[in-house]
C-alpha cells in the first residue's frame, strides 16, 4: 500500500496539506510518548534498588525489607505498565531489563559487605547500583511490549 | 531523496511519516505497538518499513528474549532526515517548529 503524503500528489505539499501531515505526525509521536513506559518508573527504581543495600544491614529482619523491595520494584513495575496502558500484556520490558543489573550490581554490594564486613562497601554499592539504573534505564528507553 | 530544504519525499508518505514520528518519540519501538500506533495491517507496515530500512532511516532487531517480537528504531540518519522534514512543513506552514514534533 503505498500512500502519498497529505495532499501531496507529484510535489511539496500546500500550506494546508502540510499542516495536515504535521498534526498526523504530532499524533503519532503523541501515541507512542503515551505507550511508552513512563519517567518515574526509573528514578523510583532506582531509589528502591539503592535502599536495598542499607537495609541488608538491619540484623535478622534484614530479610523482610529486601523482599519488601522486591515487592515495592514488582509493584512500581506493574503501575508503570497500567498507566502506559499495556497491563494484561507482558509490560514495560525495556526499564524491566534496565533494573536487572542494578540488583545484581546491590546484591554483590550485599554479598561483599556481609563477607568483608568493610562499612564503606554499604554507600558505594548504593550509589553506583542507583547509578546503574539510571544509566541503563536512559539507555533502554522503550515502548511497551 | 531529500531535497535542500530538508523535504523528504521517502518519509512524506502517509504511512512512513506516521512510522517515523512514532519511532521518534522513543529509543524503540515493538512492531505490533508501531501497528496498532499507525493503524495499518501488518503487511502494509511491514512494506513501508522495509522501505524506511532501505533508505537507512529506521533499523530493525530482533528481541533477543522473544525472537518473534521485533524492535524498531529510527537511525541516526533518520532522525536527522525526519526532523528536516518536519523543519520543511513547517516552513510550508509559516509555523514555529518549537512547538511540535
Amino acid at each position: 500500500m503505498e500512500t502519498e503524503g497529505p495532499g501531496n500528489e507529484t510535489g511539496r505539499p500546500d500550506p494546508a496539506a502540510a499542516q495536515e501531515a504535521l498534526t498526523l505526525a504530532d499524533r503519532s509521536a503523541a501515541t507512542t510518548r503515551q505507550a511508552a513506559p513512563p519517567r518515574w518508573q526509573i528514578p523510583v527504581s532506582a531509589a528502591l534498588v539503592a535502599a536495598a543495600v542499607p537495609l541488608s544491614m538491619l540484623g535478622h529482619r534484614a530479610i523482610w525489607f529486601l523482599v519488601a523491595v522486591v515487592i515495592g520494584l514488582l509493584a512500581v513495575h506493574l503501575l508503570a505498565a497500567r498507566q502506559a496502558g499495556v497491563i494484561g500484556s507482558a509490560g514495560t520490558a525495556g526499564p524491566l531489563t534496565a533494573i536487572v543489573p542494578g540488583v545484581l550490581v546491590a546484591a554483590a554490594a550485599i554479598v561483599l559487605h556481609r563477607l568483608t564486613g568493610h562499612l564503606w562497601i554499604v554507600p558505594v554499592g548504593a550509589v553506583v547500583a542507583a547509578a546503574v539504573v539510571l544509566v541503563a534505564g536512559a539507555l533502554r528507553r522503550r515502548s511497551p511490549v | 531523496m531529500s531535497e535542500p530544504d530538508g523535504f523528504n519525499r521517502i518519509i512524506h508518505s502517509a504511512g512512513r511519516l506516521r512510522v517515523c514520528a512514532a519511532l521518534s518519540a522513543a529509543a524503540e519501538v515493538e512492531f505490533s505497538v508501531l501497528q496498532n500506533n499507525v493503524g495499518l495491517s501488518a503487511s502494509a507496515l511491514s512494506k513501508q518499513v522495509h522501505v524506511l530500512l532501505d533508505a537507512g532511516y529506521v533499523s530493525q532487531q530482533r528481541d533477543p528474549v522473544d525472537s518473534r517480537r521485533i524492535w524498531l528504531s529510527l537511525t541516526g540518519a533518520g532522525q536527522a532526515a525526519y526532523r528536516g522534514h518536519l523543519a520543511a512543513l513547517h516552513a510550508i506552514t509559516g509555523t514555529d517548529p518549537t512547538r511540535q514534533g
